[in-house]
C-alpha cells in the first residue's frame, strides 16, 4: 500500500480535493495549499512566491504547507492534519483487513492443498512452508509422535539443527505441550538446550500440538531469531495451521494403512489360492471306496488340511492335520508339514516310522511353539486294512456298519513338532463293506453358537448316526451343513476341516 | 487517455480495500474509478470504458452477471477486461460468468498479491 501523503489526499479526482477546495475559498480568498516539496494542490499560486505558510504536519513530519491569511490558513491546517489523521487509521485498518484476507487464502490454499497431498511428509512440509509465509521463522519442524511415546522428525525447514528432544526437562516445550495438547509462546529462551551443534543462543519458539478429535499426534515447532518476539496472533496462525495439518495427518496415515491393508489382502488371497490348490481337488477314484473332504478356513488362511496320497504299493495314504494356531504363521508351518509327511510317506511303507521322520523334521522347523496334532492312515483298498498314527490328533471315528457301533481311533503319540526323536505307536483296524471312517479337525467340535455352547463330540455323532446310510460325499456335505446351522451368524472360531473315507464293498 | 480501473461492489469495504491496493497504480496514471451497483457501473463503462472492471456478482437490482452480460453481449465491449468477484467455493459462478463472457475470477476475500498481479497483467504495468 502507498505512503500516505497530502499529494494523494488532494488529487483531484479524489472527494478530499473538491472539499478542500471549497473550505479553501470560504475561508479566506487566496488559501493555497502545497505538498512536501512545494507543488501546487489547491488554489493558485506558487510556492516560492512569498506570503505567510503554515506547515501541515502528521507525527512530527511535515506534510506540506498552507500559504494565505493568518485566520484562514490556521484553520484549514487543522482540517487538513485531521484528514490526514482520519486517512491514516483507515489505512491501518486496510492494512490489517488485506492482511487478514492474505492469512485467509493461505489457510484456504492450504487447505485445499493438504486435501490432494497423500503422504505424511509432503503434508508436513507444506505446512511449515506455510507456517513460514504467516510467520517469521527461522528454522521448524513437525515431529510426531511414535507408538512407545517418543518424538520423531518428520519434516524439517529454515536453517539445519538438529533437534534434541529431551524428556522430563521442566523447560521442555515440546514434551509440555504434548501434556497439555495447548500451543505455547515462549519467548527468548536459550536454543542450545534444544539443538544440537552450532546454532544461536536466544531465540522464540512457538509450539503447536498436531492432534484430531481422538489423539495427538505430534507437535509443530516454529523458532525465530531474536528478536522476533512471536506474539498471541502469531500463535493463532500457527495454531489454525497445526488444526488442518493435524487431521490431514491422520486421513493420510490412514491412507497409507488403508493401502497396505488393501495389498496385504490381496498377498492373502494369493495366499489361499495357493494353499486351496494343495488341497484335494478331487477324490481317490477307486473300487469300492468312496471319499470325501471339506476345507473351511476361519481366517483367510489355514493352518488345517487334508491329504489323499498315491503309494506305489497301490496303497492309499490319509492324512488330516491341523497346525496349532491359526492365520499366515500356522499356514505356513501346514505346507511344510504337508511336504514333510508327503515326503516321509513316500518312502517309509510302516506309518509309525514315516510319522517318526516327519516328527524329525518338523520338530526342526517349528519356531514359536507351533505343533501339529494329525492322523495319518496307510490304506489298503483291497483287504479294507487300515495301519494308522494319530498324533495327538482328534480321534477319528469308524463307523461299523454291522454292529452299528462307532469306534475311537484314539491317538497313538504327541502331536509333531514338540519332541523329536519321540517313537510313534502304529495301530490298525479293518473295514468291512458299509464301514465308514471319519476324519475331523477341532474346528468341528469346537464350533460355537451364538450362547457360546460347543458343537461338541454328541453332535457330531448324532448327525453321523442319523445319516449312516448315505454316500461319503452327502455324509461330509451334512457334517459341514450341520456344523454351519448350529454356528449361525458367528464366523467361525476355528478353521473346519474334515475327511470322509466309506468302503462301499 | 489514461489507463482505467473501474470497482463495481455494493459493499463500500470491498471498494475501499482495492482503491487503498492499487493506489500505487495511480503514480503511473492508473485512474481508479468506484460504483456502488450495477446500474452506476454500467453508466460509468459507458462513459469512461474503463480497461478492467472488478465486478462483484451479487448486488441488488443489477446484479453482476447483468451487468458483464450487457457491456460484452449487449454493447460488444470485448477490450474491457471483466473479473468477476465470487464467492469462495461457488464454483457454479464460474459457469455462469463463461455465458455472461466474463474474462477472469477472483473469489472473495481476494487475495491481496493475486490481485495486484492481475492488474499489473492485465493494464500491462
Amino acid at each position: 500500500m502507498a505512503r500516505i501523503s497530502l499529494e494523494r489526499l488532494l488529487r483531484k479526482n479524489k472527494p478530499a480535493y473538491g472539499v478542500v477546495e471549497e473550505i479553501a475559498a470560504a475561508l479566506a480568498g487566496d488559501l493555497t495549499v502545497f505538498d512536501g516539496h512545494g507543488s501546487l494542490l489547491v488554489g493558485r499560486g506558487s510556492f516560492l512566491g512569498g506570503g505567510s505558510r503554515t506547515a501541515v504536519s502528521m507525527n512530527g513530519q511535515t506534510m506540506g504547507w498552507v500559504s494565505g491569511p493568518e485566520e484562514g490558513r490556521a484553520a484549514l491546517v487543522r482540517l487538513l492534519e485531521r484528514l490526514l489523521a482520519t486517512e491514516a487509521e483507515k489505512r491501518e485498518l486496510s492494512e490489517e483487513v488485506l492482511d487478514s484476507y492474505r492469512e485467509l487464502n493461505l489457510l484456504y490454499n492450504l487447505s485445499e492443498r493438504l486435501i490432494s497431498a497423500p503422504e505424511p511428509p509432503a503434508i508436513a512440509n507444506m505446512a511449515l512452508k506455510e507456517a513460514g509465509r504467516l510467520v517469521r521463522i527461522t528454522a521448524a519442524w513437525v515431529l510426531l509422535l511414535n507408538s512407545d511415546g517418543r518424538v520423531v522428525l518428520l519434516a524439517r525447514r529454515g536453517r539445519p539443527l538438529a533437534f534434541r528432544h529431551a524428556p522430563g526437562s521442566e523447560d521442555d516445550l515440546v514434551a509440555a505441550v504434548l501434556a497439555s495438547g495447548e500451543a505455547e509462546i515462549r519467548n527468548n529462551v536459550p536454543l542450545h538446550e534444544i539443538f544440537q551443534g552450532d546454532g544461536f543462543t536466544q531465540g522464540d519458539l512457538i509450539c503447536a500440538p498436531l492432534k484430531t478429535e481422538q489423539r495427538l499426534l505430534g507437535v509443530m515447532l516454529l523458532v525465530g531469531e531474536a528478536p522476533v518476539r512471536y506474539q498471541a496472533h502469531h500463535l493463532k496462525l500457527v495454531n489454525t495451521v497445526a488444526l488442518q495439518v493435524g487431521p490431514a495427518l491422520e486421513i493420510a496415515h490412514l491412507y497409507q494403512v488403508a493401502v497396505e491393508k488393501g495389498r496385504m489382502e490381496q498377498e492373502l488371497r494369493q495366499a489361499y489360492e495357493v494353499q486351496a490348490s494343495l488341497i484335494p481337488q478331487q477324490t481317490p477314484d477307486i473300487d469300492g471306496w468312496a471319499f470325501a473332504g471339506r476345507w473351511r478356513p476361519a481366517l483367510e488362511l489355514s493352518g488345517d488340511y487334508y491329504d489323499f496320497i498315491f503309494l506305489e504299493d497301490g496303497c492309499l495314504g490319509l492324512v488330516i492335520g491341523d497346525v496349532a494356531d491359526k492365520g499366515m504363521p500356522s499356514s505356513l508351518f501346514m505346507v511344510f508339514t504337508r511336504s514333510a509327511v508327503r515326503s516321509a510317506v513316500s518312502h517309509l511303507d510302516s506309518p509309525a516310522a514315516a510319522i517318526d521322520q516327519a516328527n524329525e523334521l518338523v520338530a526342526q522347523e517349528s519356531q514359536d511353539g507351533l505343533f501339529v496334532t494329525l492322523i495319518y492312515g496307510r490304506l489298503n483298498p483291497n483287504t479294507g486294512r487300515l495301519a494308522y498314527v494319530n498324533a495327538g490328533h482328534n480321534p477319528a471315528l469308524l463307523f461299523e456298519c454291522a454292529s452299528g457301533k462307532l469306534r475311537e481311533l484314539r491317538s497313538t503319540g504327541i502331536p509333531l513338532g514338540i519332541l523329536p526323536g519321540f517313537a510313534y505307536r502304529e495301530e490298525e483296524v479293518q473295514l468291512q463293506p458299509g464301514d465308514f471312517l471319519l476324519f475331523y479337525t477341532d474346528g468341528v467340535t469346537e464350533a460355537i453358537n451364538d450362547v457360546y455352547e460347543e458343537f461338541g463330540t454328541a453332535r457330531l455323532v448324532e448327525v453321523i448316526k442319523q445319516h449312516q446310510g448315505r454316500t461319503a460325499e452327502e455324509m461330509a456335505g451334512r457334517l459341514e451343513t450341520a456344523v454351519l446351522e448350529f454356528t449361525g451368524e458367528r464366523p467361525l472360531f476355528d478353521d473346519l476341516t474334515i475327511m470322509v473315507v466309506k468302503r462301499n464293498a | 487517455m489514461p489507463k482505467r480501473v473501474l470497482i463495481v461492489d455494493d459493499e463500500s469495504h470491498i471498494r475501499l480495500l482495492i482503491e487503498m491496493l492499487l493506489e500505487d497504480f495511480e503514480d503511473d496514471g492508473v485512474e481508479l474509478l468506484m460504483a456502488a451497483n450495477g446500474q452506476e457501473g454500467l453508466d460509468m463503462v459507458r462513459d469512461y470504458r474503463p480497461d478492467l472492471v472488478f465486478l462483484d456478482v451479487m448486488m441488488p437490482v443489477i446484479n453482476g452477471f447483468d451487468v458483464c452480460r450487457t457491456v460484452k453481449k449487449e454493447w460488444g465491449m470485448h477490450d474491457v477486461t471483466i473479473v468477476l468477484l465470487t464467492a469462495k467455493g461457488q464454483r457454479q459462478d464460474f459457469q455462469h460468468g463463461d455465458e455472461v463472457g466474463a474474462d477472469r475470477y477472483m473469489t472473495k476475500p481476494f487475495n491481496p498479491d493475486e490481485l495486484l498481479i492481475l492488474v499489473a497483467e492485465v493494464l500491462d504495468l
